[in-house]
């Protein structure tokens, strides 16, 4: 059983200092250090240009999402960093070109794993993601697109 | 880990942020547990594994070679 779930865990939890969770688990302790809002940030507004930065931070993501479905809620609960997700990396149009570089308004395939993972924990979560951000378009929009 | 996230906030170097990001990717992934995991999900729904890629698929259809 992971300690998230524990009942003493989480009566104390509140209590502990952050190496005291990051110690007890380590995903608990990047939500106590507000690492989704920290990320949503900088899709939002640092915009790194960094092929590796973006991927680099799906990664992570991703990785938050097994955790729980609470960790997983609360990603899906920043608006602004799912509104960046979706626009973004798994945009409903896409002019790809050899010669883009940057990540930004083009499909990416660690974005859609993601939106996999989140989906996968409970039905309300995948109706909400699908009604919200009509994901169905979006897959088609990332399917069509030509591999690089 | 504090290091970490005192390197997240520092927003004015792109190679702090990459390596930030690269360094709790590091930490927290394991890309072997990751291909497992998917390779799970992969076999576990809708037999997805045994089905063809719409490459194949539209092939088949349009009996075309891409």
């Amino acid at each position: 059983m992971k300690i998230s779930n524990d009942e003493n865990f989480q009566k104390e939890a509140p209590e502990l200092k952050d190496v005291q969770i990051i110690r007890a688990d380590l995903i608990l302790g990047l939500l106590r250090m507000d690492t989704v809002e920290r990320i949503s940030y900088i899709l939002n507004e640092i915009r790194p240009e960094s092929q590796t930065t973006i991927v680099n931070i799906f990664r992570i993501l991703t990785r938050m999402a097994r955790h729980s479905l609470s960790t997983a809620l609360k990603i899906v609960q920043s608006k602004p960093l799912m509104d960046c997700i979706f626009a973004s990396f798994l945009p409903l149009t896409s002019a790809l070109s050899a010669l883009v570089k940057k990540l930004y308004g083009t499909p990416v395939h660690n974005a859609l794993k993601l939106v996999r993972v989140l989906m996968s924990w409970s039905k309300s979560l995948t109706i909400e993601l699908l009604t919200k951000y009509e994901v169905g378009h979006r897959i088609l929009c990332y399917m069509s697109t030509e591999p690089r | 880990m504090f290091l970490l996230r005192i390197g997240l906030d520092d927003n004015t170097s792109v190679s702090i942020l990459d390596s930030v990001t690269l360094c709790l990717a590091e930490l927290i992934d394991n890309e072997i547990e990751e291909v497992a995991l998917d390779s799970q999900f992969f076999a576990s729904v809708s037999n997805g594994f045994l089905q063809p890629s719409l490459q194949v698929s539209i092939q088949i259809l349009f009996s075309i070679h891409l």
